[in-house]
């Protein structure tokens, strides 16, 4: 059933192979062990009620019901050191799927994230890179845990029964058998996804229904036509309840198919046992043999169904992530920035080192589409942004990042202490305690980052961004939280760092601070 | 709720009972199998294991079935819910209902355990004293652990969804920062943060597991361990020939089967405290008490009212075809009033009579479904060539809504305000409202489509409320109320 997402999913999602061992191994063992228990308990009954005569193999039979014993014992910290390997390896997918996912977004342009991030699709990306630790945990190893032990069943059966000359017959029918039935299965859930993929559609588009209706609700009960609103949101629950029914169907067929399966197979054991039983030289152990392998096949069977439910529900995860890994861009850049003072240039303006540069211009004319073009955050489409004479695409993220300051409208903050808040893990190139200072923001190292007001989080925003002593500093509306007599606080600032200063703003002393202003508007440059 | 509860009962005891008849009839068979291997006691013991197959089978689909049933009703129940104006967080009550659904058949669990027991009977009659003696030893021993094992996974699986649920929201918090994070070139720290935070917390969680597999593990080692010493005092009386071999089985598949039906009660316990979360969650969903009908003449009889930012309390009576106009400043309470006089808010202090006529509210925010114009405006009942007239009417009949297949868009994205508000008065006209408030909306409206609009609400027998800054479409009231500090 794996389907090509799938299976590339798989691979990558594979687990260390010490820590996936472990868990088969302990897997593959508490399996045996218990199946030692539940067909071992009863044959060694068996056994001693038909060696009840001679006194031989008294102690022998005795010494199996002290085995039992043993693996009755045995058998729960097996299942412990399963489950501890199976959660090791679910904690190391999320941790290395939620790094991927950060990464992923982080690639995103602007406008895709803000797309995303206006509905839930984030929660749900979330949602669903936490679920491929189900891959193999519950889906790959316990189907392996079983073939596994199966196979060692069948092992035994040849071993048992070795002077029997058609044992390797019988033993290679039930394997065909077996074979037949999973890979039936295989191709069920296969034959499934389709509709796992149109279920999972209108189960969305439901949600998205009664989220939609919530809204207008009231409106249509004061209108007396509830009736509407109810009618709207039949018509997606029914469809959702038509495909859970559907798919509730060929659960049925499933189950009458393993049934059949199972009773195929049990058949088999049974004339087999009693084929053997009745011919001279036979022991009790032979029909034992053969009736573990039938249960253990009957076990084969609902852990291999189990395993692809699982497997066809991360299919459609697998597909949603493939979505979210889509690449927007082309090439990544790879050239260094150019050494020395930058000349920024873009769209007809030229901006020489240390100018400062006001955008102004009604809301809505696009100052922090342009903003946000400069830093490429966001393609720009009818123009190429240039430092001296580099296009500013081909340059390295992490030498823009390093070289180009970003302070946006409203910034955002992870939680922890401030400094790590601030410095985000790079190395300050200025003297932080001195600027945070001059800023108005004192920032003891230990302090841990609150919410702060908005003035307060603006000129954070600024230390931030000033962090690595950019050349280039991009700002969006500052100052717009800020009080009279912090402004030229942060404007003080701003003029020791001598970066080149892009600012948009509507703040009259700011305009008049910046040398050049550019109205978006009529796309006029003023010099004053 | 509680003939659902009987009819889990009733399937548990029938599950249980029929288990243990079948581990009855698979230890007999089994022993005249062995003992005498002819196609007789063959077909026979095919026929026992069939059969638990079946049954396992059959209690799967059946519970399937059932849990399909309560997803459907539970499903028609939110519907109705939200068709009829219930608000409330969506989201968590569709994760509610999953949970109940979840819940389905964990009294027929518990019951089943509580039946296998009989099979203590059984245990005594075939196996002998000692066997049963051994048995209710060890279970006895491992009942406190059964009990200590429960509270733990219920306190763990708990103190795991929290640790979860918080690494979760912070990891959201760095998916939302992510531009910023990009611009400041804090990515590579986001994700080195991630991997510290979610290293840590699984330590914790790992601690937490261990204690919890560990308590859970005992029981089911207790639940081995009492097979195993079934099997061996009950193997060795048939090596010294006191028992028979049909006994001997019998008893060790009794035993099997009381700790299977233990064991799968315990590990689905946790989930008895998710359903009880979703039943208190789902109560919102019941009918509330239906209030006793307002019998007033008028349509609106309003006493002393004092609503949220209201300074003065407000009295009015309002008959039916007359117009009242409320005027005041931003903050002064207007769209609460609105909400309280529509029963949509229940009011700081006062009374509201409303006589129960249909209602058109006309407020910027006006709400469409994602369909096409006529389903939105006509609602299913008024013919084309009437919502072509009151889009005439209104100034939108050049409009691209007057291409009624053209599907609205249901956030309003793409419309302005001014349209939206007069789409909603035509689906309100549409529908042959009685009544019509106004909240705010004069001023979205250039003069020459606020005069279609005051022409076309004021020209037919219409109860009028507007509350307004200023703008006025009801131009000549019959009552004027102002409100706010006066």
């Amino acid at each position: 059933m794996p389907t090509s997402p799938l299976r590339t999913w798989l691979r990558r999602s594979a687990p260390t192979s010490d820590v996936s061992l472990r868990a088969l191994g302990a897997a593959t063992a508490a399996q045996i062990a218990g199946t030692i228990l539940s067909i071992g308990a009863p044959l060694v009954l068996i056994v001693s009620a038909a060696h009840q005569r001679d006194s031989h193999p008294f102690s022998a039979v005795a010494g199996l019901l002290i085995l039992i014993e043993l693996v009755a014992f045995l058998r729960a910290p097996l299942r412990f050191s399963e489950r501890l390997s199976g959660h090791d390896i679910g904690f190391a997918a999320i941790v290395h799927w939620r790094s991927w996912l950060t990464a992923t977004i982080g690639r995103w342009s602007y406008d895709r994230w803000s797309r995303a991030s206006r509905g839930d699709l984030l929660e749900r990306a979330l949602g669903d890179v936490d679920s491929l630790q189900d891959l193999w945990l519950r889906a790959i190893i316990p189907f392996v845990a079983t073939v596994l032990t199966s196979l060692l069943s069948l092992i035994l059966l040849c071993v048992v029964a070795a002077r029997d000359a058609s044992t390797p017959l019988v033993a290679l029918a039930i394997v065909l058998l077996e074979t037949a039935v999973v890979a039936r299965l295989f191709l069920a859930a296969r034959g499934s996804l389709p509709l796992a993929r149109r279920s999972n559609l209108a189960r969305v588009a439901r949600s998205v229904r009664r989220l939609e209706v919530t809204a207008a609700a009231s409106e249509f009960s004061l209108l007396g036509r509830s009736d509407v609103a109810h009618a709207f949101l039949q018509a997606a629950g029914d469809r959702d309840e038509a495909l859970r029914c559907a798919s509730d169907r060929r659960t049925r067929h499933r189950t009458l198919l393993l049934l059949l399966a199972t009773a195929g197979i049990l058949g088999l054991g049974l004339h087999l046992a009693t084929h053997w039983s009745s011919s001279p030289g036979a022991s009790v152990s032979y029909s034992g043999v053969v009736l573990l392998v039938a249960l253990l096949a009957v076990d084969l069977y609902a852990t291999t169904a189990q395993s692809l439910d699982i497997a066809v529900r991360l299919t459609l995860t697998t597909e949603r992530l493939d979505e979210l890994a889509e690449r927007d861009e082309d090439s990544p850049g790879v050239s260094a920035w150019p050494a020395g003072p930058v000349t920024l240039s873009f769209d007809d303006v030229v901006v020489p080192p240390g100018q400062r540069i006001a955008l102004v211009g009604p809301s809505g004319s696009g100052k922090s589409t342009l903003l946000r073009q400069l830093a490429n955050l966001e393609a720009a489409r009818d123009f190429s942004v240039m430092i001296n004479d580099h296009d500013l695409r081909d340059i390295a993220e992490s030498e823009i990042r390093q070289h180009v300051g970003f302070v946006a409208a409203i910034p955002q903050y992870l939680r922890g202490a401030a400094v790590d808040v601030l410095g985000l893990g790079r190395g300050p190139r200025i003297d932080v305690t001195k600027v945070a200072e001059e800023l108005g923001i004192p920032l003891p190292a230990s302090t841990r980052w609150l919410q702060r007001s908005r003035g307060e989080d603006q000129r954070a925003a600024l230390l931030r961004a000033l962090w690595t002593a950019p050349e280039i500093l991009l700002l969006d509306e500052p100052t717009s939280g800020l009080g009279t007599h912090e402004t030229p606080q942060l404007l003080q600032v701003l003029e020791e760092t001598a970066a080149t200063c892009i600012i948009a703003t509507h703040d009259p002393s700011v305009v008049s601070w910046c040398d050049v202003v550019y109205d978006l508007a009529s796309g006029q440059i003023i010099s004053r | 709720m509680t003939t659902t509860l009987s009819g889990e009962r009733s399937a548990g005891v029938a599950s249980g009972l029929l288990g243990l008849a079948s581990a009855y009839l698979l230890g007999h068979t089994l022993a005249s199998f062995s003992l005498d291997p002819v196609r007789s006691y063959s077909l026979a013991l095919f026929g026992v294991l069939l059969f638990r197959v079946v049954l396992d089978r059959t209690e799967d689909l059946w519970w399937l079935r059932v849990r399909s049933r309560h997803r459907y009703q539970w499903g028609q129940e939110l519907d109705s819910f939200i068709a009829t104006g219930g608000s409330g967080d969506i989201v968590s009550l569709e994760g509610a209902v999953e949970h109940l659904v979840n819940g389905v058949g964990l009294e027929a669990a518990r019951v089943a355990a509580g039946v296998s027991f009989l099979g203590l009977g059984v245990l005594c009659f075939n196996g002998g004293w000692l066997t049963l003696l051994v048995f209710l030893g060890v279970m006895g021993c491992s009942v406190p652990f059964y009990i200590r094992a429960g509270r733990r996974s219920e306190r763990a699986s708990a103190d795991f969804d929290e640790r979860h649920r918080v690494l979760g929201q912070q990891q959201l918090d760095i998916l939302r920062a992510t531009p910023d994070l990009r611009a400041s070139g804090g990515l590579d720290f986001a994700v080195t943060t991630i991997v510290a935070v979610s290293e840590s917390e699984h330590r914790l969680v790992r601690q937490t597991l261990r204690e919890t597999i560990g308590s859970s593990l005992t029981t089911e080692f207790l639940g081995g361990v009492g097979v195993g010493l079934a099997a061996m005092v009950v193997g060795f009386g048939v090596l010294d020939r006191s028992r028979s071999l049909s006994d001997a089985l019998v008893t060790l598949f009794v035993t099997v089967e009381i700790v299977t039906r233990l064991r799968r009660y315990a590990t689905d316990f946790h989930r008895r405290s998710d359903a009880a979360r979703a039943t208190a969650l789902l109560a919102v969903l019941d009918p509330a008490p239906a209030n006793a009908a307002d019998t007033i003449t008028g349509a609106f009889r309003v006493r002393d009212l004092l609503t949220q930012g209201m300074v003065t309390p407000l009295s009015f009576d309002l008959a039916r075809g007359q117009s009242l106009s409320v005027y005041g400043a931003s903050g002064s309470g207007k769209s609460s009033l609105v909400d309280v006089l529509l029963g949509l808010r229940a009011p700081l202090s006062g009374s509201v009579s409303r006589a129960h006529l249909a209602t058109g509210l006309i407020r910027p925010t006006a709400s469409f479904f994602r369909a096409s114009v006529r389903e939105n405006l006509g609602l299913g009942t008024a013919s084309d060539v009437d919502i072509l007239a009151t889009l005439e009417a209104l100034g939108l009949g050049r409009s691209r809504y007057a291409e009624l297949d053209v599907v609205l868009s249901d956030d309003g994205s793409q419309m302005s305000s001014g349209e939206r508000v007069r789409l909603a008065l035509a689906r309100a006209l549409l529908a042959g409202v009685e009544v019509l408030v106004f909240d705010d909306v004069a001023m979205l409206l250039d003069d020459e489509s606020r005069h279609l609009v005051a022409e076309s609400v004021t020209n037919r027998d219409l109860t009028l409320i507007e509350v307004t800054q200023g703008a006025r479409i009801v131009v000549t009231p019959d009552f004027l109320v102002p409100l706010g500090e006066i």
